[in-house]
């Protein structure tokens, strides 16, 4: 068979060098205002990662993730799954290049792995994108990283709305540190100009990992603040505190509260947010993510 | 041009349990200064390498390791190290290790053998974090193979569970390549 293979494929100046496929299972236990009892299957994922290299250079990376959630609309599910770009690596220390459905590197979205998180971040009600398709021009010189990416543009329903994002992102990154500046920029057919910067940081404070980002925009003169610390509790449980500040026509506030316990293939999280935008709402979530 | 084989090296289908080295192009400025460019390549086990490992570790490996990642690093055409990743719990959570590793010919043997080129921590929580990642305690990986058995490293004071947890993760990953490893380093 691959004798088969490399005669078919013996015309390709590429290498298969690496796959990786995992999965998880994400089940959640949703109590609103302590009344409503919802169990829900969140998301199956299926994540399928493939390396393609020359002969001294990983070249090309696929990544695929394969999603399903009965409620792919609601819960923000479609911000956190549905990776689906190829990277095509520069030589070392030189551009790179993704193209597809990826997240756009703005702010905390940039280094900070929110897809299965409980608690809100600010981008779900500043941009209200994360994923997008397109191409993203991304790099590191010296310390320094840059992301510049072109979009087409999705609304929080996840349908088009055509209003070609720019984003770009300049950060700094050594081992104690990580910060960046952020830009966004589209013309939506019906809200004219949208324009917002972002300051983001990661600063280790061991055992505390403090994040926090700030955005303005020239749209609705949005403006918002979100930080987040993370801390060791007991018994190998992680805990994280956020408050959130988002303020434009409505002002949206919220704070909460994630225990998350990894016990092997598990992952086992409680989460408390009490949030406020028209009406106070106190949601309590159980989590268990089962990785495959 | 399109002339280079299409060889299928290591093509596995695995679980999750990988440590991903996150910074490969900025890492390999201080690992590997002349280095040109690297590859990745997922490597799995047999159950006989398994017992291999467990055995010379003296240790079970973790239920989710089921697969390490190795970086070959090359300088133009020349391969000239290669760097292995590996997550271990510490006081205070998760250190993250990256080993990396080059031959050397040995003059007594007279064979080729595997020495640490030098250790880095990509993510760690702990309070003495400063002296974990400090030369002061990472040196003394320098040059060690895996017949080591690392009894002279001082460890930091006040963070004797980290850094005894970093020897373990060191010596496994010199294990781990020892095993795994198909391929040979050319010497520097």
């Amino acid at each position: 068979m691959i004798t088969k293979l490399i005669t078919f494929f013996g015309c390709l100046p590429l290498i298969i060098f690496a796959m990786d496929i995992n999965g998880a299972v994400d089940i959640r236990l949703k109590m609103k205002d302590f009344q409503d009892v919802g169990f829900m299957l969140h998301g199956v994922e299926l994540n399928i990662k493939s390396t393609y290299a020359d002969q001294t250079n990983d070249r090309l990376i696929f990544a695929l993730q394969i999603p399903y959630s009965p409620h792919w609309k609601s819960d923000m599910f479609f911000y956190h799954y549905g990776d689906a770009y190829a990277i095509v690596k520069g030589s070392l220390g030189k551009p790179n290049v993704k193209i597809g459905r990826f997240d756009i590197p703005f702010g905390l979205i940039k280094n900070f792995d929110s897809h299965t998180a409980l608690l809100p971040l600010l981008f779900e009600k500043s941009l209200e994108i994360k994923k997008d398709i397109g191409a993203d021009i991304f790099g590191y010189y010296k310390m320094l990283t840059y992301d510049i990416s072109f979009t087409q543009g999705f609304n929080r329903w996840e349908t088009p709305r055509n209003d070609r994002p720019i984003t770009a992102r300049i950060g700094f990154d050594n081992d104690e540190i990580k910060y960046g500046i952020s830009y966004y920029n589209s013309t939506h057919a019906m809200n004219g100009k949208m324009r917002m910067v972002g300051v983001d940081i990661e600063k280790n404070i061991n055992p505390l990992i403090l994040r926090a980002e700030a955005m303005i925009g020239d749209y609705l003169s949005g403006k918002g603040l979100n930080v987040m610390i993370d801390f060791p509790v007991f018994f190998g449980i992680e805990g994280r505190g956020s408050g959130l500040l988002w303020k434009d026509n409505f002002t949206y506030q919220s704070y909460g509260l994630e225990l998350r316990k990894e016990i092997s293939f598990l992952s086992i999280a409680a989460g408390f947010i009490h949030s406020r935008e028209i009406e106070n709402i106190n949601n309590v979530v159980l989590q268990t993510i089962v990785r495959l | 041009m399109f002339n280079i084989l299409f060889l299928i090296f290591d093509f596995s289908v695995t679980r999750a349990g990988v440590c991903n080295w996150r910074f490969p192009d900025k890492d390999i400025q201080t690992l590997f200064p002349k280095a040109t460019g690297y590859k990745t390549e997922v490597l799995t086990y047999s159950k006989t390498e398994k017992v291999k490992i467990e055995s010379l570790l003296g240790a079970k490996l973790d239920d989710d390791e089921t697969q390490f990642n190795f970086y070959r690093i090359y300088k133009d055409t020349s391969k000239i190290g290669l760097v292995l990743t590996h997550s271990v719990k510490g006081q205070y959570g998760a250190i993250e290790v990256v080993v990396s590793l080059i031959s050397k010919y040995d003059t007594i043997t007279k064979r080729n053998i595997t020495i640490i080129n030098r250790v880095l921590i990509q993510r760690d929580r702990e309070v003495k974090s400063k002296e974990l990642r400090g030369s002061k305690f990472l040196d003394q990986f320098i040059g060690e193979s895996v017949k080591s058995k690392f009894d002279n490293i001082k460890l930091v004071s006040g963070a004797e569970k980290s850094s005894n947890a970093i020897v373990f993760s060191v010596r496994k990953m010199l294990i781990v390549q020892q095993v795994l490893d198909r391929e040979r380093i050319k010497p520097k």
